[in-house]
């Protein structure tokens, strides 16, 4: 693929609002998880939730959206001056030049989860004010971002569980190298809801302690929540300084099981070498690995495989979901951005919450943030339905 | 804008059981007799998974399956894209009860069919791919925006890619709040223009010019077209059906002003 540029960037998680927040938790090794105090779920586990979103309302003429998902996705759009660059890319391009992909799993559920505890007792009727399309909807994400950005050109949602806002960037850059657009706005947003708390939970998949991915003791997954953006363009078309490179990326199917990963990785293999393939890249060009390292027993050791059998024994790799738990459907945004700070400031995050590695993995997995060079990184981001994606980014030239 | 040919139509729905009996309603050849239907079992799946699967999940494995069928490809090989606006309604309804209740006992099985890419999950389950496949939502406009992204990938990656676009309605009460009509599943095996043969040629490009949208010329198919995202692809489907000698231009809605403008050729 020719390069794209990651020529703004946008975060808000459990760490902080924005990159520099992010990047100070990270350098200081700081877990954002907290004991379960979300609404009125009562489950033993710890989650990765965002102060200040409650006094974050949407008002004015986009009010009909406000809910918790777009409240985290009017934050990102606030935070690192996002959206003052996609307005100057509008100028530049036009606005019905820039296509909007965002992924997210469970949008505003949290609205119809509220509607169904007020249904009337006569009828079973859902409450008035119980706006759907505006909350609930897959796609309502994706529709207030639009109407907030003013954006004007082909919009959609993606929605394939945890790689959600992973897949986003392949599929803008299959719009802007097909030439329906010259830029695009990707990212996405996951809140927390009783939904996937109690889903999870069903599954049990969940950490009644904070989440420790790739150690010996690893039980299980903590719940984040996060939203965040980037702004695509060509290469040769961008104005200002680049975050990153967007160079390549695999995407594949396990087409084994609907919640548990294959058992030899086969997907997560080949999502892996697609993506050096598409870059031209060989495995030792690359000295970073975000791995998806959710915490559950089976995920960090068909990962830890499946990276050992492509990159070889000692890959630099962690888990960041120690800090920020695992954040679901915005899970592919948030550490793509901290593979860019990576890149971008010389260090290599580490595995928050890892007390003893697991000793059959073969990565090279530290607890602890440490300063290194990082030319290339690599994203890892697996969802159920057997959906994976790795995302291959560079430094700036 | 991006070109590509039509390899194999699959259609799924009431008084619509298969491409052929849809070409000739789509034509006006025949009249549109909709009932209840019943979506087969799919292929490839084990009896548990095959217990597992929904009424929604069915109806477009259905239209999938023909479509590959028609083309005379073996799904192994397709990257698939799949357009839904609602994931499996009946399921995601069916959650939000059980979250309502004191104990909210979730079933694990719900849970992890409740993901909007549960179809393409039990499809690549089903045919054994581990080719890519994504799940693309975009309300009303799920049609045109999911059938951008498969043509898109058409062109990038050169090959040949599965485009199905399905919607079955909700239970009560989310219906009232999201009524998408009658259930209806399609879907097209999308090849790059190079390739000979095919049902088709196909051109798209996007433009927010806010002109004119082209409806359903088969008239008791229009309440469908307003409220199932889906059957936004009737106007191409007749175009396609209706077999005509010149290019047919239409515009699929997408957006406030934007509209996916599609031209629909002989091959």
């Amino acid at each position: 693929m020719k390069p794209l540029v990651l020529s703004a960037l946008s975060t808000v998680n459990a760490l902080g609002v924005g990159l520099d927040a992010t990047m100070r938790g990270l350098r200081e090794n700081r877990s954002g998880l907290r004991f379960c105090d979300y609404e009125d779920a009562r489950l033993d586990t710890y989650i990765g939730r965002i102060d200040g979103v409650e006094q974050a309302p949407i008002e004015g003429a986009l009010a009909r959206y406000d809910c918790r998902n777009n409240r985290l996705a009017q934050m990102a759009l606030r935070a690192d001056g996002f959206a003052d660059a996609v307005a100057a890319a509008a100028g530049r391009y036009g606005a019905d030049r820039i296509a909007l992909i965002l992924g997210t799993s469970t949008s505003g559920l949290r609205e119809g989860e509220r509607a169904f505890a007020r249904r009337a007792p006569d009828t079973g009727a859902l409450p008035a004010e119980f706006h759907f399309t505006e909350t609930q909807d897959h796609h309502s994400l994706a529709a207030f971002v639009q109407g907030y950005l003013g954006l004007r050109g082909p919009a959609a949602t993606v929605s394939t569980a945890c790689s959600s806002s992973a897949k986003v960037f392949a599929d803008a850059a299959q719009l802007i190298d097909a030439g329906i657009c010259d830029a695009a706005v990707v990212g996405g947003a996951d809140s927390l809801c009783l939904l996937t708390l109690y889903g999870f939970n069903s599954l049990e998949l969940i950490a009644g302690t904070p989440c420790c991915p790739n150690d010996a003791a690893r039980s299980g997954i903590s719940i984040g929540e996060a939203a965040g953006f980037a702004l695509l363009e060509r290469a040769d078309a961008a104005a200002g300084g680049a975050m990153a490179r967007l160079l390549g990326y695999g995407e594949s199917a396990d087409a084994y099981h609907m919640s548990a990963p294959h058992p030899e990785g086969l997907g997560a293999e080949l999502a892996m070498r697609r993506a050096l393939e598409m870059a031209g890249l060989a495995p030792g060009d690359v000295d970073y690995i975000n791995a998806h390292g959710t915490g559950s027993r089976q995920n960090d050791q068909v990962e830890d495989a499946a990276i050992a059998r492509v990159f070889g024994d000692g890959m630099r790799s962690s888990s960041t979901k120690g800090a920020t738990g695992h954040t679901l459907g915005a899970a592919g945004i948030l550490e793509i951005a901290i593979c860019c700070l990576a890149m971008r400031h010389g260090f290599i995050p580490g595995n928050v919450n890892l007390r003893a590695l697991d000793p059959a993995f073969r990565c090279r997995v530290e607890a602890a943030t440490a300063a290194g060079t990082v030319r290339h990184a690599l994203n890892n981001s697996f969802g159920f339905g057997g959906s994976n994606c790795s995302i291959l980014l560079g430094r700036p030239q | 804008m991006i070109e590509a040919r039509i390899a194999g139509i699959g259609l799924f729905g009431p008084g619509l059981p298969d491409w052929p009996t849809a070409r000739r309603v789509l034509s006006g050849a025949a009249d549109y007799a909709p009932g209840d239907i019943v979506p087969p079992v799919p292929d490839g799946l084990s009896p548990r998974e095959r217990r597992r699967t929904s009424f929604a999940v069915r109806l477009a494995l259905a239209a999938a399956a023909e479509a590959v069928r028609d083309a005379r490809e073996d799904a192994v090989r397709l990257p698939t894209v799949f357009g839904w606006a609602h994931g499996d309604g009946v399921i995601v309804q069916r959650l939000l009860e059980t979250l309502a209740t004191p104990e909210r006992f979730v079933s694990p099985t719900d849970f992890h069919n409740s993901v909007h890419n549960v179809a393409v999950g039990y499809w690549a389950i089903a045919s054994g791919s581990h080719e890519p496949c994504s799940s693309i939502a975009a309300a009303m406009d799920t049609y045109p925006a999911s059938l951008l992204k498969a043509l898109a990938e058409v062109h990038c990656a050169g090959r040949r890619v599965l485009h199905i676009a399905c919607e079955a309605p909700f239970d009560e009460p989310l219906y009232s709040a999201c009524p998408t009509g009658a259930p209806l599943a399609l879907a097209m095996v999308l090849t790059p223009p190079q390739e000979a043969g095919g049902i088709a040629r196909i051109r798209a490009d996007y433009r927010a010019d806010g002109g004119n949208v082209t409806k359903p010329a088969t008239a008791a198919l229009r309440p469908l077209w307003e409220l199932n995202p889906a059957a936004r692809a009737i106007p191409l489907l007749e175009a396609v059906a209706r077999a005509y000698a010149a290019a047919q231009t239409m515009a699929i809605p997408y957006g406030p002003e934007g509209r996916l403008h599609v031209t629909v050729a002989p091959c």
